[in-house]
């Protein structure tokens, strides 16, 4: 019965990696190990080498597994692709960034030789806790990636055969492994994964950015749009009647310390054999808490879903909200057309009684600019999508996105504009920014506040000089606020214009010599520049001198950012609601 | 409280209690100091769990779980476990001693501890019987409203028996239909997983069962005679009663708006294999449950990948529209890097797949969708990296296309290339340890190797690859080589190989060739080609710069292969070389003969006898002597190295 998803063992790890909560599935556990019997049964003698091991670790096992690893790969989470330090056998060695999510860890190394390799283990860090989910899968796929991280060529080949791609097409329990591994760290962080709830208070992090040489200028601009003024939103279990005062009834899990009790009832309930059932954490703590009483009747004539254990009773409303990031990165070029995309998504509430089917009419919908629509597994998609004029669903309790799309912009961004910074000595740099707010949106529309913040993550803020045209601005350690519209005094129907002319000191530039995580690479220093000084015949010698001195330093980004920030002078908007 | 707990130690307080757990779950001495409790352990805890102010009951039900293998069970205290659970199930729920979680894990712990322990085959059949009969007596009650979850719960663990005891439940199965159709709570899900399962063991089993007789009573429950008898009982299994089987199958098709997306993997795991076992049409599978694959609930997309994999006639055509989905979801800024990454590693292995069907379609299909693989600015790196390994499949797809249809794609391989690159074109003046620089260098290997058979029987390959249009666009690209040397190119193997052709440009290079020896062939031939090729091909290219800069001198170079190797003489011819053979001299050595014939170090003798002509014997004290015997001889080689 391939295709499944069950979990063999669950571990979560703090900073200081050691376990401090750990889950086996005795069941699960005793078909992985029927399934390695029968596996070393049929093993021809040319695979016999890869006798898979078939115990599962003690905690304290999987913690020096893990610190092994940690050294072994440099981080928590590994290089990714291979480098130079990478050794066969481990992770980076098969040259592929999926490698820092679906981890192997080599149990008792040093006593056990060949066959020690725990795989996959899916790794999902939040807050400070490394969460470790082992699924099930078939010992030859474990087999399959053992020969996959020791074969002795040159990195990741497209096309090979058995290669990860496949590996991981074959196994949905790597999926479903990943999607408990979330739902656990949504419940350690104790952020309940309901879209309406996480208003955002503090600007979102987006960035308009001009790189040092002044021949990259990418920027970004990203704006979170608050929804409007919806309940605060929770499961309602059927005793709630009063439409509107919804009491919070998922329980409020702290984070630290780790709430160990509410991790054990969720998994209990979610999985109680280690296989999945429902991973919806408000389900689940609402059915503990309240139960179900013998008036909570199921529907006369249509199967409740197993996704709506409750009936929502009395008023009845729906409630949608539009929650949009822009991704912009602009240019300020005439040769280099911006980039700006929408990720944006359809909140919905909908407190109705029984089982409607609900019908959601997609005919505003201006095609040319979408890329592509995602639903919730509610709707009813039918095969073929023929009908794009409306979408059909069934709505489940509380509130959850509707749909996704991607789709690019008609409309500019709401802050469009640049900055550029340039060092005037070692220690002193000028910059300007000049943005235009909401050109080209009309009322209703609002800006509530806007507040752009430069970051120099690597510099210390001395002091600075400058007066914005509209606006205030505060400085802290490594960066200079401007706060241009604030809360309460909205932007709505008009555009304006910001400028913000200034010169901002730092504390001496002191070389940050990282501890060579990549020694033994001889770096020759860069001779002929002809690449990047195409276009900065504006830029003075001493900028180009002080580029090289500060991004010869720059500490690698991580592969899960776009690029490396730091490289790159940049400022950050936020900007909501409107 | 010692370490080691004196041999009467009795865990009673819940301290003692998190104590024990704790040393469990840790493993190693702090467990092992434990062992002389494992065989009253379970009676003890069970004790514990049925105090009525116990704070810990969930929590040792769990351990009892996880540590079941540690007892040493008797079976009495199978009798005791099941007494304890009999009365937990039965008290009434009071929401503080006896609470339905509580109940719920009870049921979930015994079931699990009789399947881990295997009560069934090595204890006394009425254990199991008891235990299913508990369970069926819970779940015989459809729409019974407050206990629906415990109702769910024992469908869950009916389940897990029949997983491990295939058509223990398949005499009921009739039963077990008229549950699930009247069952309307949202414990209904858990019912039709329940009987899902049971067809699918009838089926996997091809047992001759009814499922619509209702004759045999649900409770109580008897293990079915085929089971007892130890599987032996082929003989009796005659056919599938196939047409009650599609009847039962059409029920449960129409069931899937009710299940959780958790709930669908587990039924399309368990209704895949029936539906071929009983040769239903795949199209009708196809309208039920193809658009999923326009949720945005990773798992259902993988559902319906799955379907596909199983049904690839049925979905032929549909194959671009998956692949368009799959990259859909790889823009998905609002999922975890994690699913974008998986959504793209989808699709490479999509690709594949297909290719191994359909050569000619799906390289069409990728040189079709090669505008949508380009990675975007705001993309995270990881996801750039895989991006540009779709774009290098598809340089590989063109390039083949080319070579059947004669268009000018090869313009277009280029742009690929140049175009992809542009993410990650700050590697250019970022330092050569940064991120940028790595994934750049992973995309450049790809480009070039990606399309070689990666075989060392094909001859064909190295020219083939020096001759590729990627190569030719490469060597445009400047600066690049000084990289290779930062270790970009990931790997020992190749950093190594090519630390010798990267360590300086054109003469030195040279210098160092004259009487240098390279890796050109190492042993392990099949996996190591790739990496030899490709400082081939390096080389090859700083040769031939090299050359034009000395002014057109030609230079001779030997090649030796170590092994037996098949296409030496091709190989020599590409890359203008002399075949040789050993032993040769490098270093003044003999290279090749064996280190114990004497003669072979005469020239060594000769060389330090000449070296040492020079100095002035007479100045040096005796001591002196022995000193510069003594130094002189290990330094020579090494000094006459630094000369290289």
């Amino acid at each position: 019965m391939s295709g499944g998803c069950s979990i063999r063992a669950i571990w979560i790890l703090n900073s200081l990696d050691s376990v401090v909560f750990s889950r086996r599935f005795p069941v699960v556990e005793k078909r992985w190990q029927a399934a390695c019997k029968s596996e070393n049964e049929n093993a021809s003698e040319e695979s016999f080498s890869y006798a898979v091991y078939s115990l599962l670790p003690a905690d304290s096992e999987l913690a020096s597994a893990f610190v092994e690893r940690k050294q072994r790969e440099g981080s928590a989470r590994g290089f990714g692709i291979r480098v130079s330090q990478s050794s066969k056998g481990s992770d980076s060695w098969v040259d592929d960034p999926i490698t820092r999510h679906i981890v192997g860890l080599y149990i008792n190394k040093e006593e056990e030789g060949e066959n020690n390799l725990l795989w996959p283990l899916i790794l999902h860090i939040k807050g400070n806790y490394f969460i470790i989910v082992l699924p099930l899968v078939e010992p030859r796929y474990l087999k399959a990636y053992t020969r996959l991280c020791k074969r002795s060529d040159c990195g990741n080949a497209i096309g090979a055969d058995d290669s990860l791609s496949s590996l991981l097409l074959d196994l949905p329990s790597i999926t479903g492994a990943f999607m408990v591994a979330h739902a656990i760290g949504d419940i350690i962080s104790a952020d309940v994964a309901e879209p309406e709830v996480v208003v955002s208070a503090s600007p979102s992090v987006g960035g308009l950015l001009d790189s040092l040489t002044g021949s990259i200028g990418i920027s970004g601009i990203s704006s979170r749009a608050k929804p409007v003024a919806a309940p605060v939103a929770s499961s309602v279990p059927s005793n709630t009647a009063v439409a509107g005062a919804v009491a919070a009834d998922a329980p409020k899990i702290g984070s630290r310390p780790l709430d160990k009790d509410a991790l054990r009832t969720f998994i209990s309930s979610s999985m109680p054999f280690g296989t999945p059932l429902d991973l919806s954490h408000s389900n689940i703590f609402t059915i503990k808490v309240n139960g179900f009483s013998s008036s909570d009747l199921p529907p006369p004539d249509l199967k409740q879903p197993a996704w709506k254990p409750y009936l929502y009773k009395g008023k009845q409303r729906m409630l949608f909200t539009v929650h949009e990031t822009i991704h912009a990165a602009m240019y300020d070029r005439d040769e280099i057309p911006d980039n700006i995309s929408v990720s944006g998504q359809i909140n919905c509430r909908a407190e109705l009684e029984g089982l409607p089917d609900v019908s959601f009419p997609l005919t505003g919908l201006n095609t040319a600019h979408v890329e592509g629509l995602s639903f919730h597994p509610c709707a009813q998609v039918p095969e073929h999508r023929a009908d794009k004029q409306a979408v059909m669903f069934s709505p489940p309790l509380g509130n959850f996105v509707l749909m996704r799309y991607q789709a690019t912009c008609s409309l500019g961004p709401p802050i469009k504009g640049f900055y550029q910074l340039s060092m005037v000595s070692e220690d002193k740099g000028a910059f300007l920014f000049k943005l235009h707010l909401m050109e080209g949106y009309k009322a209703p529309l609002t800006m509530e506040f806007c507040t752009v913040s430069m970051p120099f993550p690597r510099r210390r803020v001395v002091s600075f000089d400058g007066i914005p045209s509209i606006g205030t601005v505060s400085t802290t350690e490594h960066s200079v606020e401007w706060k241009i519209v604030t809360s309460g005094r909205g932007l709505s129907g008009r555009s304006i214009e910001a400028t913000f002319p200034g010169t901002v000191k730092f504390a001496p530039w002191q070389t940050q010599r990282l501890p060579s995580s990549r020694s033994g690479f001889g770096i020759i220093a860069d001779e002929d520049s002809d690449v990047e000084t195409e276009n900065c015949n504006n830029v003075v010698n001493i900028e180009e001198f002080l580029m090289d001195k500060m991004s010869n330093d720059l500490p690698p980004a991580d592969l899960e950012e776009p690029f490396c920030w730091q490289a790159y002078e940049y400022a950050k908007v936020g900007a909501s609601p409107f | 409280m010692t370490d080691i707990p004196p041999a009467a130690f009795k865990p009673v307080s819940p301290q003692d209690w998190e104590t024990l757990i704790d040393d469990f779950q840790y493993g190693g001495l702090r467990r092992h100091k434990w062992t002389t409790l494992s065989p009253v352990l379970l009676d003890l805890a069970l004790s514990s769990i049925l105090k009525r102010d116990f704070p810990l009951k969930l929590h040792l039900l769990l351990f009892l779980e996880e540590f079941s293998d540690s007892f040493l069970l008797e079976p009495i205290s199978l009798d005791r476990l099941l007494d304890s659970l009999r009365l937990v199930i039965q008290s009434p729920a009071d929401g503080f001693h006896i609470t339905l979680p509580l109940k719920d894990q009870f049921l979930v712990s015994t079931t699990s501890i009789f399947i881990s322990l295997d009560v069934f085959n090595k204890f006394d059949i009425r254990y199991a019987e008891s235990l299913v009969e508990l369970l069926l007596i819970i779940v015989n009650r459809p729409n019974h409203g407050p206990d629906r979850q415990t109702r769910a719960v024992a469908c869950e663990c009916l389940r897990e028996l029949e997983r491990f005891y295939p058509c223990l439940l398949s005499d009921i199965a009739g039963h077990l239909w008229s549950l699930c159709q009247n069952e309307r709570t949202h414990a209904s899900q858990s019912y039709i997983l329940l009987f899902t399962l049971v067809i699918h063991n009838i089926v996997a089993l091809e047992s001759n069962v009814s499922v619509l007789n209702t004759s045999v009573p649900l409770v109580p429950f008897n293990v079915p005679q085929s089971l007892l008898a130890g599987g032996s009982s082929n003989s009796t299994n005659t056919c599938l009663n196939y047409k009650e089987l599609r009847r039962a199958m059409a029920f449960l098709l129409e069931s899937p708006q009710v299940l959780t997306p958790c709930g669908m993997v587990e039924f399309m795991a368990m209704i895949t294999p029936v539906a071929i076992s009983l040769e239903l049409q795949p199209s009708m599978l196809k309208v039920q449950f193809f658009g999923m694959v326009y949720s945005y609930n990773p798992i259902l997309c993988h559902v319906v990948l799955m379907l596909y994999l199983r049904f690839m006639d049925a979905f032929d055509g549909q194959e671009s529209e998956i692949a368009r989905r799959l990259m859909l979801m790889s823009r998905e800024a609002q999922h975890y890097l994690v699913f974008r990454l998986l959504a793209l590693h989808w699709l490479m292995g999509f690709n594949e797949l297909i290719s191994s069907r359909e050569v000619k379609k799906k390289k069409a299909m990728a040189v079709e969708m090669r505008l949508s693989f380009y990675p975007r600015v705001f993309d995270p790196l990881a996801l750039k990296a895989l991006k540009l390994d779709l774009l290098a499949f598809c340089s590989i797809c063109i390039e083949s296309l080319k070579s059947e249809s004669a268009s000018d794609a090869g313009k277009s391989v280029d742009k690929l290339f140049g175009d992809g690159l542009v993410s990650v074109s700050a590697f250019k003046w970022l330092p050569p340890g940064s991120t940028e620089t790595a994934v750049a260098f992973r995309a450049f290997r790809e480009f070039l190797i990606g399309g070689s058979s990666h075989s060392a029987t094909d001859p064909s390959t190295i020219r083939t690859l020096l001759e590729s249009t990627i190569f030719n666009t490469l060597q445009q690209y400047g600066r690049w080589s000084q990289y290779a040397y930062g270790g970009a190119f990931g790997g020992k193997g190749m950093t190594e190989d090519l630390g010798i052709v990267s360590k300086g440009y054109g003469p030195t290079i040279l210098k160092w060739q004259e009487d240098g020896i390279f890796p050109l062939v190492q042993t392990d031939i099949g996996q190591i080609w790739k990496i030899c090729l490709y400082v081939l091909v390096k080389m090859r290219t700083y040769f031939n710069q090299a050359q034009s800069a000395l002014g057109g001198v030609a230079l001779k170079y030997e090649m030796v292969s170590v092994e037996d190797v098949r296409n030496i003489n091709c190989l020599a011819d590409l890359l203008s070389y002399k075949v040789a053979s050993l032993p040769m001299k490098y270093l003044g050595l003999l290279l090749g003969a064996s280190f114990k014939a004497k003669n072979i170090w005469d020239g060594v003798v000769e060389k330090i006898e000449k070296s040492l002509a020079g100095w002035k014997r007479l100045y040096l004290s005796k001591g002196g002597r022995i000193t510069l015997i003594k130094g002189t001889p290990s330094n020579l080689p090494i000094a006459k190295l630094r000369d290289l």
